[in-house]
């Protein structure tokens, strides 16, 4: 059997034993130390059982993916959601549909400084929700734009999902996190227009709120200037080159607490669970890596990954046409898969396609993640549906008829973003 | 039974220390970090070796929590097929994927303990500061021997599920 057959085989198994709820880190080190000891030998397979579960973790650069959780969890164990969602509403929460369009702008500010969907979705439900339902809005609308808002969270940085984009292709997480943010205020900007227009053909979904007095927005803009300062010390920091990742993630995180400290409201309880939260996350996502980095090895020896892109540079089809096939294949894995689970499997595969066909890797990573975002509020899977109808008791299929035009409008920023690589690439490139 | 209980009641309590000190690392860490970032640019001294020391934690910080994910089901897994089988049908399944991951953290637990070993003879330490690495394999080693026995107690839990049930029907 030729090693590209092999490595067909094993990619196959790895799916069918992921598909049977094992969990991913764990399905990817059986079939790459499997695999490898198919093709190299036991002797070779063991050494690299023992080593790449050490040597991959003690890497200076994986150590921001712990201090930007710690960061994110933090702010919002303390109330930043609701602190920002107040800002918004003070400023346009008086136009039809200007809660939801607050939401979303709410939404894309706790992104700043949350690099989870999830946890953006379920912080932003809590708040927003009961205002909305407060003031006669429609269940639809509201649920929507929480849900679709809350996607936002992981194209603005700071992001995982480009820390382990960046991780597995040795791409400057630094750039992807500064490649991310214009894509990341387009969306806030694309889905408050959607907003406006629903709310426009049918006044009665969003009716406008309380006007706010000059002194009532400014004044509201206090409890948000600490978290906003820091989260534009963070990326300013990695942008200007002063800090490295873990750097901007250490004095994102240490500056969170001294914040929430200042501000009374990080108790000893809600630290306690901040980190809690944080190591069981990062233990997640430690055994991904692992798995994804033996699997890797075994890929390389079986030589699969240049075998697709030789095949791939080989076609005589238009480059545009190869990256709509990928978009689509990351639009509907992103719907079954969770985003962590579908990088680290895909890239492998994926990323030596993109280096064939001359793709700007950092442009990709955008797109990549753009498209897994989608995923997050699209049927069978979800997760932001799921998360918010538990939180804002509402039935899941309410939730999914109100993110329908939220949908449509990612599949126009999606086309945006592709028709113009520098929406993503300008910022990175002033480095 | 009560054998049984009082056993996995320790080895608990062992998981949650272990995740606790990682919690504990983790804030290690940040600090050393942060220390680092103000007295490079505040007093112009950076820490030496803080870098290495970051890049020792990590590992502590990443692993220590694996057997505390591990029982709380929090480890990223696909349900959306056999969360449509039946009860017994899935309890089939979640046995065979124990047994996996019984083999796969014995292995990585067992591979890495000889791999400290070795780093030890080696005499392998960091740059700047020659601290030894091989602690800190054994502690990736020690954390993924939590995972291994947490697995046999999930698969144990799971087998005398299936068989209780057998039993009732």
């Amino acid at each position: 059997m030729s090693p590209e057959v092999v490595g067909i085989i094993g990619v196959v198994i790895m799916i069918a034993l992921i598909f049977l709820r094992i969990w991913v880190g764990v399905a990817m080190i059986i079939v790459g130390f499997l695999g490898f000891a198919y093709l190299e030998g036991w002797h070779h397979a063991l050494i690299i059982s023992g080593t790449e579960p050490y040597s991959q973790i003690a890497v200076y650069v994986i150590s921001c993916v712990p201090l930007f959780i710690l960061m994110g969890i933090v702010a919002s164990e303390t109330g930043i959601a609701g602190d920002l969602y107040n800002v918004a509403n003070k400023w346009v929460g008086n136009i039809p549909g200007g809660l939801a369009v607050a939401t979303t702008v709410a939404t894309g500010g706790f992104a700043a400084v949350c690099g989870s969907s999830d946890a953006t979705a379920a912080a932003m439900g809590k708040v927003a929700f009961p205002e909305m339902k407060k003031l006669g809005y429609d269940s639809k609308l509201a649920a929507g734009c929480i849900a679709a808002g809350g996607s936002i969270g992981i194209l603005i940085p700071p992001s995982l999902g480009f820390i382990l984009y960046g991780l597995l292709c040795e791409q400057s997480i630094g750039k992807l996190f500064m490649a991310g943010f214009i894509p990341g205020v387009l969306e806030v900007v694309f889905y408050s227009i959607t907003i406006f227009i629903l709310c426009r053909m049918n006044p009665r979904l969003g009716p406008p709120g309380p006007k706010s007095t000059i002194k009532e927005k400014f004044s509201s803009i206090k409890h948000i200037w600490g978290m906003m300062s820091l989260f534009i010390l963070v990326l300013g920091g990695i942008y200007l080159g002063i800090f490295t990742p873990t750097e901007a993630g250490a004095v994102g995180a240490f500056g969170a607490i001294i914040i929430s400290l200042i501000g009374g409201r990080l108790t000893r309880n809600k630290f306690r669970i901040s980190m809690v939260e944080t190591a069981k996350i990062t233990a997640m996502i430690v055994l991904l890596i692992s798995g994804a980095f033996v699997f890797l090895r075994f890929l390389a020896v079986s030589q699969l990954p240049s075998m697709l892109s030789d095949f791939v540079a080989g076609l005589q089809v238009s480059k545009y046409i190869l990256i709509a096939g990928i978009i689509v294949f990351y639009l509907i894995l992103g719907c079954f898969w969770d985003i962590f689970a579908c990088i680290l499997l895909t890239l492998p595969f994926v990323f030596p396609v993109i280096e064939a066909i001359g793709m700007d890797p950092i442009w990709f990573g955008v797109i990549m993640v753009r498209c897994m975002e989608v995923g997050l509020i699209t049927p069978p899977f979800g997760l932001n549906i799921f998360i918010l109808s538990g939180v804002i008791k509402v039935p899941v299929g309410t939730v999914y008829r109100g993110v329908l035009p939220f949908v449509l409008a990612d599949f126009f920023h999606i086309a945006l973003l592709v028709a113009i690589p520098e929406l993503s690439l300008w910022l990175p490139s002033t480095m | 039974m009560q054998l049984r209980n009082s056993t996995e009641r320790i080895f608990k309590r062992i998981i949650t220390v272990a995740g606790m000190g990682s919690t504990a690392l983790l804030g290690i860490m940040m600090m050393l970090t942060v220390a680092d970032v103000v007295l490079r640019y505040v007093f112009n001294r950076p820490l030496m070796g803080s870098m290495e020391l970051t890049e020792y934690l990590m590992v502590c910080v990443g692993t220590l929590g694996l057997a505390w994910c591990a029982l709380e089901g929090a480890h990223i897994k696909v349900e959306i097929i056999v969360s449509k089988f039946p009860q017994r049908l899935q309890k089939f399944v979640d046995s065979f994927n124990y047994i996996l991951l019984v083999g796969v953290s014995g292995l990585i637990a067992s591979q890495t303990f000889m791999r400290a070993g070795t780093v030890r003879k080696l005499g392998v330490a960091s740059a700047m500061l020659d601290v030894p690495q091989y602690p800190f394999v054994l502690v990736s080693s020690f954390s993924y021997l939590l995972l291994f026995l947490t697995s046999i107690m999930l698969l144990i839990h799971t087998i005398l599920s299936l068989v209780s049930r057998a039993v009732e029907k």
